[in-house]
């Protein structure tokens, strides 16, 4: 094998460090991933795996649209099944404001490419007949689906073996810093050099880019979800509400997943999260009332994963200022639907060709970069 | 000297009438659905998912699960809910999905089937 | 609603009801919360029907009326038919139950929440026809019948001949009994159930009733497989020493390989556990019954498999100490009040040995699981697939869930997951706890329950994710 030295070393193995690590190693490169537990076990392993624009933030409409496409053919770039289902998908409005609300949204995201309309409660009880009573009105997109995300962590593993990628599993790394030729990567066994190397760690790349002196502010979201016991088909869309608080699917094994990034507790230092009593039921009466044949069926598991967020809430997928050859990616919102898109981009940039998208520097979100939220400084 | 009957153990006296798969049946107070399905028999509550293989409740103390069968509407633990006058039971588990795909069970994962 | 009471107790078995009544006589605001319909637990369950009454009161009949009698004096308030679905340190348990859902606050809590049956997966052990041990003295005791008309009863340990001589008293002569245990075993158990001289006693009578009824016994034989798809007509029994496996026509076989702590909330709240050859997984506490979560205590088979008496002395000890942390026994008071449950323990120590080991597993049965045989009900994953899963990576059970859907069913790991580690360990090397991350709901809870009534204005939605 290949000894100690990588063309490139990919610490975080989630769908964003295997869907970088993938492509660079089919890009001709020699490809390490280290990941301190296995693979896809924290939010890309244990997400609602929605495919959906209607939850997707406009500015990423144009990358979740191409990745969308990547999800159906998973079979034919991955090579391995990840359960992809596309279908139609309805975002729900019950009262004036989220009227308001949907309307507006539906208004820019279809500007930024995703083909949604508005639609009467009629036209979409047509589409999803169980939807409750109280719907106003609804938009509708023919481009929406899901994947069964537990699934992700064995579909990327196969195909991350069969691309050559090094893959070190319950290998935390304890450090990283600039050497000659590239970068110094240390684990509690062994220290790894690599010309490159991408930061992939979640919610943990704060505490990554830490290693190089770069503070990135990160904030850590704690997503609640659960799911029933399998049920008779009660639904054949991706079910939202105008706010984006409520997601829901029903497996073709008959398992319906509740989500919408409802709040638990927990915190990055730990890495423990739990659910709270409150967003379980808060969740679980939006859910019935979305859809209020859920009523009759029973919750078998509620969990929680963390999503990482920058103070812009746009993604941080580029070069690490001041250390040529250091790259991050993450904290993409909706990151697992646009996750192999942005790999692939990402991956070409590594390769030293230009991305097929442009990318998301975080020079914005640096302490003495002006504030994102705020605009330019005067 | 024993001690008086506390009224939460005293059983309802007599019988109730309830429907099973649509037809009335007369049975004895205080039991269980569970125990009423496997008096009258056959065994079989439900077929399992993914095989479609029989099942009938197995430990009776809630929690197995083999006995959550659609009682007035729901799905409830056969083992756990007392009969009652008027009670809908139907000898079927919890859905199968649609069917059409397996995606994402043992059967169809790659390397995994027997 | 959110009711808020000085001590909850989880579980009305001998465990939890005799630390509902030592805290509630002591004093304490105390809600005891249980699923079943009436206290009593599994062991001391109470008979609901007029044939069950009719068969008239024996031991644990006896032990459970004079609880539910002394629970009904106790002034504790009494949740039947209610579930803990979830449950947060400092403490608040979420509760569904005949009256929708609620909140429950304390600041101390005890865990009384009893065992659940294992039995060692063969071919066939999903047919309808096969049911657990502990299934056979639940119908006995709360309904009053027994399934089957040609019964066998398998397994090992103390219930397996309490379920083999109760089916006699029934009218229900077993076609076979199989025991994984010897004359040898059961030997040697002798002088620890000495140490409860009414339960020797009682146990010598159940023997003495199979005797007489020439009621057929393989001593040392297990059992290979089950023929039939749909109903059982007959069970296969091989002799764990060698020698021809034997066929036994019966239409309904009752199995159980022992008891394991109903752990799930003691999990979930994050409390110690210890690995014990005997008892399994078992909760870390003191000797008044505090667990290492502050403010948790924890008494009965939950904690570790002791049986029914030394449930209600823990339980009693549990309650005691619940009081007096609570401010409202003074140290004296509860060292007087403790003694008598304290001795008791000591004395039945050996009797619960005696009995853990009569009913343990042995390990080789779990080895020689084959591929085809089904280990997760729930989702008919078979051990083939589950070793398939481990070829292909996974090294703990989470993971191996993620690859088969093992556990991810109803009965969330119950049945299936203490086979799945020991294969794991087997097949690995892997050491520990494998088992997944505990989560809520500890059962699955019914939406239409769970949610109550509401008005849609009242939803807390968050605030809408950004555009």
């Amino acid at each position: 094998m290949k000894g100690r030295h990588y063309d490139l070393a990919v610490i975080g193995g989630g769908i964003h460090g295997g869907s970088v690590a993938l492509f660079a190693a089919r890009g001709g490169m020699d490809v390490i991933l280290l990941e301190r537990g296995a693979l896809a076990r924290e939010a890309s392993g244990s997400n609602a795996g929605t495919l959906t624009m209607q939850m997707t933030r406009a500015a990423l409409i144009p990358y979740a649209l191409k990745a969308h496409e990547m999800w159906v053919k998973a079979p034919d770039w991955l090579g391995h099944d990840v359960g992809v289902v596309a279908c139609d998908g309805l975002s729900l409005a019950f009262t004036e404001a989220e009227e308001r609300l949907l309307t507006e949204r539906a208004e820019a995201r279809s500007a930024a490419g995703a083909p949604i309309r508005l639609v009467t409660p009629d036209e979409a009880r047509g589409i999803e007949p169980g939807i409750g009573p109280g719907v106003r009105m609804a938009s509708h997109c023919p481009i929406d689906g899901y994947a069964n995300a537990y699934l992700t962590g064995l579909a990327y593993r196969r195909a991350l073996r069969e691309a050559g990628v090094r893959i070190r599993e319950y290998t935390p790394v304890t450090g990283v810093r600039d050497a000659a030729g590239g970068f110094e990567i240390n684990t509690a066994s062994e220290t790894i050099h690599a010309a490159q190397v991408v930061f992939t760690g979640g919610v943990w790349i704060e505490p990554m880019l830490a290693w190089l002196g770069v503070h990135l502010p990160i904030r850590t979201l704690v997503n609640q979800l659960s799911v029933t016991e399998r049920m008779a088909p009660v639904m054949r869309t991706v079910l939202g509400i105008a706010s984006g608080l409520l997601s829901l699917k029903q497996f073709p094994h008959g398992t319906v997943v509740i989500g919408g990034g409802w709040q638990g507790e927990g915190t990055r230092e730990t890495g423990r999260h739990v659910t709270t009593h409150d967003s379980t039921v808060g969740n679980a009466r939006l859910a019935v009332h979305a859809l209020p044949a859920l009523a009759n069926g029973r919750i078998v598991r509620s969990w929680t994963g963390f999503e990482a967020e920058t103070a812009d809430a746009l993604p941080a997928v580029g070069p690490v200022p001041g250390h040529p050859g250091a790259w991050v990616s993450g904290s993409v919102h909706s990151g697992y639907t646009s996750a192999p898109y942005i790999g692939r981009c990402l991956a070409q940039a590594i390769l030293g060709a230009e991305p097929e998208m442009p990318l998301f520097p975080i020079d914005r979100l640096l302490p003495d970069a002006p504030d994102p939220r705020n605009g330019p400084l005067p | 000297m024993a001690p008086p009957e506390p009224p939460s153990s005293a059983p309802d006296e007599g019988h109730v009438v309830l429907r099973v798969d649509g037809v009335a049946h007369r049975v004895e107070a205080g039991q269980s659905v569970a125990a009423v399905l496997l008096a009258m028999g056959p065994y079989i509550l439900r077929r399992s998912p993914n095989r479609g293989g029989a099942r009938s409740a197995f430990c009776m103390m809630g929690a197995c699960q083999e006995c959550a069968i659609v009682i007035d509407g729901a799905i409830r633990r056969a083992c756990q809910v007392e009969v009652r006058a008027g009670m809908e039971i139907s000898r079927r588990g919890a859905g199968l999905g649609t069917g059409a795909s397996k995606q994402g069970n043992a059967e169809t994962t790659p390397g995994t089937a027997s | 609603m959110r009711t808020a009471f000085d001590l909850v107790v989880v579980g009305a078995g001998p465990a939890g009801g005799e630390a509902a009544i030592a805290a509630a006589r002591a004093g304490l605001a105390t809600c005891l919360v249980d699923e079943g319909p009436a206290p009593g637990g599994q062991v001391w369950r109470a008979p609901r029907t007029a044939s069950a009454r009719g068969s008239g009161p024996d031991a644990d009949r006896r032990g459970g009326d004079d609880l539910r009698a002394r629970l009904a004096a106790s002034g504790a308030t009494i949740l039947q038919g209610a579930q803990v679905w979830d449950a947060r340190p400092g403490f608040t348990l979420s509760i569904v139950g005949p009256d929708g859902a609620s909140l429950l606050s304390a600041p101390r809590v005890v865990l009384a929440t009893g065992a659940t049956e294992h039995v060692a997966p063969f071919p066939g052990w999903t047919v309808p026809g096969v049911f657990g041990l502990a299934a056979a003295t639940t119908l006995m005791k709360s309904q009053g019948t027994l399934p089957g008309r040609r019964i066998a009863v398998a397994g090992q340990g103390p219930l397996l001949v309490a379920v083999a001589s109760k089916a006699i008293a029934l009218g229900l002569r077993p076609v076979v009994v199989i025991d994984r245990n010897g004359i040898r075993d059961w030997s040697r158990a002798a002088p620890g159930f000495a140490r409860d001289p009414a339960a020797m006693a009682r146990g010598l009578g159940w023997i003495g009733r199979l005797a007489a009824a020439r009621v057929p016994y393989r001593a040392r034989s297990e059992i290979v497989g089950v023929d039939g798809t749909d109903t059982v007509r007959g069970i296969v029994v091989r002799p764990l020493d060698g020698g021809a496996e034997r066929r036994f026509d019966v239409d309904t076989l009752y199995v159980g390989d022992g008891l394991a702590p109903a752990d799930e909330l003691l999990r979930l709240l994050g409390a110690a556990q210890e690995s014990d050859p005997l008892q399994g997984p078992r909760a870390v506490c003191d000797a008044d019954r505090r667990s290492s979560v502050p403010g948790l205590y924890v008494a009965g088979d939950g904690a570790g498999i002791r049986g029914a008496q030394s449930a209600a002395a823990a339980g009693r000890i549990a309650g005691l100490a619940a009081a007096r942390d609570h401010g409202a026994l003074t140290d004296p008071a509860f060292d007087a009040a403790s003694r008598a449950p304290r001795r008791k323990l000591w004395r039945l120590a050996r009797f619960a040995d005696a009995s853990c080991r009569l009913m343990r597993m042995p390990e080789a049965s779990l080895d020689r699981i084959a591929d085809q045989t089904i280990l997760c009900r729930c989702e008919d994953v078979t051990a083939g697939e589950f070793r398939a899963a481990i070829a292909d990576g996974a090294r703990d059970l989470g993971q191996a869930k993620h690859f088969t859907r093992l556990g991810m069913g109803p009965c969330q790991g119950r049945m299936c997951l203490h086979a799945a580690a020991h294969l794991m360990r087997r097949e690995t090397g892997a050491l520990g706890d494998l088992r997944p991350t505990p989560r809520a709901p500890v059962r699955p809870v019914e939406l239409g329950a769970l949610i109550g009534t509401y008005d849609y204005d009242d939803i807390p939605v968050p605030k809408a994710a950004p555009l």
